[in-house]
């Protein structure tokens, strides 16, 4: 027996060096990218289980980047590299999966409270994720944005048996240089990293989740102003752009009866603020996904056609870029696009036929 | 702000124990309350700030009231300070379940009021009645403002008790020893939190798992799905609040205070009385003080002396048992269920209490008569669970085999001889049933065969045995905080 005054001490102080340690470790190999995401040999895949909707928050407040990206998984396309040479400003790409125009807006705020450095915003938009009944993402946690004393995640990452767990897989995956529990989904400026191999019934799976049904939101198209009016008031340039979505998902709008919305969703938007618009079918949109030259999957462009959609909102080598890609729309000149478009498809020979038969050979 | 949380562990206990200690040996002993009453009104806060104004104009109402009735014994002066409280709790706690059944009764279309219950109403309110109560009897001679917030607001005990007595806590808080330093207390406040933390982290909150993912299915839940998750449930609810209240006497053990036990291994019970004198014994000390006792001379001089028929001693004890018990489900929760619940819990004493009394009694061997207390206890929690009283009922005929004695498909080679009784084996729907099933054998052995918390306090001996074993229950349990949860009490 000890006295209470030692048998405390040892309790303390032996808890709080192993807690020191688990810290230590999770640091160091850091699984999910919050801390240092380019990391060395044993750490370079990260884990399977890493949020970017976490990661991403911590990011963009450590690199204090000049231009961000805001979007979905597609906007993920858009090159940080490539806009930091084309403009002179460092940038961070915070594309995340699903993110709903209230998602992108907080993030906007977000990032407007963290980054004193900010000057341009490219937000990219998708048709899917302004459903009424589209529903936030489930890693999407406002508290990690508003909150002035948040500090779940640092012990989440940190100090938690996951964490643990999830570190040494990333290092036993590292190290035999496997991809069991790892994956290398996102590059370390928050873009997409392309050698990342999607499932085999990926696109059968993306197309049987394109809506069949859809309501345009009105609170959505209020955030999209939100957007732009935070953008004035804090002097940022704003680009927004339509993303070129495959013309199978088109096709899947025209032959559901949602063209028509699809349509009126575009009007709505320049009713706002001017937009790029890169949807449609063309040659790009059109094209073959076994090449995986424009399109990483049927739901993603590449960063080929990501680095078009710069080069043109950017008004930079433009003789890089097809001619018919991108229609910088306003009030003045929609009705106009939206009649091309529709006269388009008629180029497509696939139009009309079941799109998960055309999918199968595409 | 919940104890389980690393916010509260790492930055507000430590800053709070540090600054009350050091304020009190620099400075005088009311600045280091003040300081305490300053974090118990964060701690509150934290979770929703907004109702700090009802607490404080409900503590400063009550202190005006007992500060007049130490002066004035004026029961007028009583009657209203209990009715200005209970009208809180009526407002904040009933008001829309009253509204529900008043639309229900007449087809009404009163809109509802959807008032967010504030956190911890039920437990100060009852223990700002309990002070009330006591000013009135002359127990309490002197009372200062911050002494009184301090009782009241006092973080371990502010959200779910265990509900505390002016006299039994005042003293400790007023004793000049007190403000030091205590080594013996903060070893026992750290093992005692340990194993309260434990309880809650890696016990309930696996089992909650359980509860949750069978509660998605309670159109087709049968019988051995329904009785994995009640005793999940029923293991869940003790660990979760008697883990709280664990949690509760280690951290105002560091400031040196004493709080009552809560829980004395209530399981353990082989009658149904007996379960109630172990579970949540300071709510059943204040009901049996406060409520009990006075009704009972109530009820005696104005009901039960002027009825035509003569009741004897123990049909008045059954009917006042019923009532209390009928008070303590609605105190529990405004809904049907919990009624259900408390009739349930005042019908199983009058029972066990008349067959006591039967001379028709034949002595039921101890296993016998835990199991049947248990199973009973079970099927009450039925109640105290489901909010929804058809629902309840689904989960009810499920456990009682109305729907068929079905058990899991991957048990059939092993008790396949079942069959000639009646129970089948088909595929059930409760996912991870088996991990469950481990977790209910490891809650029988922990609650049935180890001592009980308090037991373990008067018996500890600070070893390095000792130490080690809880370094380790407390790493583990840090390192699973992940999920922050809710206590099932924060709710009452």
């Amino acid at each position: 027996m000890v006295s209470n005054k030692k048998w405390t001490f040892v309790v303390v102080v032996c808890t709080l060096s192993i807690m020191l340690t688990i810290t230590t470790i999770n640091y160091v190999i850091d699984p999910y990218g919050i801390y240092h995401y380019s990391g060395k040999s044993y750490n370079y895949q990260k884990s399977k289980d890493s949020d970017p909707y976490l990661f991403k928050a911590f990011q963009s407040k450590k690199y204090q980047p000049e231009a961000i990206v805001l979007g979905t998984s597609r906007a993920m396309r858009l090159n940080p590299p490539l806009i930091e040479s084309l403009t002179g400003s460092k940038a961070y790409n915070i594309g995340l999966s699903a993110a709903t125009p209230y998602i992108n807006l907080k993030y906007l705020e977000y990032v407007l409270k963290v980054d004193k450095n900010i000057n341009s915003v490219f937000l990219g938009l998708d048709f899917e994720v302004f459903d009424q009944k589209y529903m936030p993402h489930a890693n999407f946690n406002e508290k990690r944005l508003d909150s002035f004393f948040y500090t779940h995640d640092l012990f989440a990452t940190l100090l938690s048996a996951q964490a643990l767990k999830d570190s040494g897989k990333v290092v036993v995956d590292n190290f035999n240089k496997t991809k069991k529990f790892t994956e290398n989904r996102y590059l370390g400026d928050g873009s997409f990293d392309e050698t990342h191999v999607y499932s085999p019934n990926n696109n059968q799976d993306t197309l049987r989740m394109i809506p069949t049904e859809l309501e345009v939101s009105s609170d959505s198209m209020l955030y999209i102003k939100k957007i732009k009016e935070l953008c004035e008031q804090h002097n940022l340039d704003l680009y927004i752009y339509i993303s070129p979505v495959h013309a199978i998902i088109l096709e899947t709008y025209w032959q559901s009866d949602i063209w028509s919305k699809f349509e009126d969703w575009k009007r709505q938007l320049v009713d706002i603020y001017p937009i790029w618009d890169f949807s449609g079918y063309h040659e790009i949109s059109m094209s073959s996904l076994r090449q995986a030259d424009n399109y990483n999957d049927l739901s993603h462009f590449s960063k080929k056609v990501g680095n078009f959609i710069l080069y043109r909102m950017l008004n930079k080598e433009i003789k890089q870029i097809p001619s018919y890609f991108g229609v910088y729309l306003t009030p003045n000149n929609v009705e106009s696009h939206l009649e091309n478009l529709r006269l388009s498809r008629q180029g497509w020979s696939e139009r009309d036929k079941n799109m998960f038969e055309v999918l199968n050979t595409y | 702000m919940i104890f389980n949380s690393n916010e509260f562990i790492f930055l507000f206990l430590p800053i709070v124990f540090a600054g009350y200690f050091l304020l009190a040996s620099v400075t005088y002993p009311i600045v280091s309350k003040i300081w305490l009453v300053a974090c118990s009104l964060f701690f509150y806060g934290f979770w929703n700030y907004s109702y700090l104004a009802l607490i404080l104009i409900s503590i400063s109402i009550n202190f005006i009231v007992g500060h007049f009735l130490i002066l004035h014994k004026r029961k007028a002066l009583i009657t209203i300070g209990i009715i200005f409280n209970l009208c809180l709790l009526g407002y904040y706690k009933y008001l829309d379940f009253m509204v529900a059944n008043v639309n229900f009764v007449f087809s009404t279309d009163i809109p509802l009021f959807n008032i967010i219950l504030p956190l911890a109403i039920s437990f100060f309110t009852f223990q700002q009645v309990s002070y009330l109560i006591d000013c009135y009897k002359g127990k309490v001679k002197i009372s200062s403002f911050i002494d009184y917030t301090l009782f009241i607001t006092f973080f371990p005990q502010l959200i779910a008790g265990p509900i505390v007595y002016h006299h039994e806590v005042m003293p400790q808080f007023q004793n000049s020893k007190y403000l030091k330093i205590n080594f013996n207390n903060i070893a026992l406040g750290i093992f005692i939190f340990a194993i309260g933390l434990f309880k809650k982290v890696i016990l309930a909150d696996n089992l909650s798992l359980t509860v949750l993912d069978g509660l998605q299915q309670l159109d087709s839940i049968t019988f051995f799905d329904a009785w994995t998750v009640i005793l999940s449930f029923t293991f869940q609810l003790y660990f979760d609040f008697s883990g709280y209240s664990d949690m509760a006497i280690g951290i105002a053990l560091l400031f040196n205070i004493k709080l009552p036990i809560n829980f004395n291994s209530p399981y353990k019970s082989t009658n149904f009385q007996e379960v109630a004198s172990r579970w949540h014994i300071t709510l059943s000390r204040f009901l049996n003080d406060y409520v009990y006792n006075p009704m009972s001379r109530l009820l005696s001089k104005n009901i039960y002396s002027h009825l035509p028929i003569k009741l004897s001693t123990n049909a008045k004890t059954s009917i006042n048992f019923t009532i209390l018990f009928l008070l303590s489900g609605i105190w529990h929760g405004a809904g049907w269920n919990f009624i259900i619940w408390g009739l349930l819990v005042g019908t199983g004493i009058v029972t066990y209490r008349a067959w006591k009394r039967s001379e028709a009694r034949i002595k039921l061997p101890i296993f016998l008569s835990w199991g049947i207390t248990f199973i009973y206890f079970n099927i009450t929690l039925v109640f105290f669970k489901i909010k929804e009283v058809d629902q309840a009922f689904l989960l009810l005929k499920a456990l009682l085999g109305i729907n068929g004695f079905i058990l899991p498909e991957q048990l059939a080679p092993f008790l396949n001889f079942l069959t000639t009784i009646g129970f089948s084996f088909e595929s059930t729907p409760l996912k991870d049933k088996f991990r469950a099933l481990g977790m209910i054998i490891i809650s029988f052995i922990i609650v049935l065969t180890f001592k009980n918390t308090s037991e373990k306090l008067n018996s500890f001996k600070p070893t390095l045995l000792n130490a080690l074993f809880i370094i380790i229950i407390l790493i583990y349990s840090i390192i699973n905080l992940t999920k922050v949860t809710e206590f099932l009490y924060f709710n009452f």
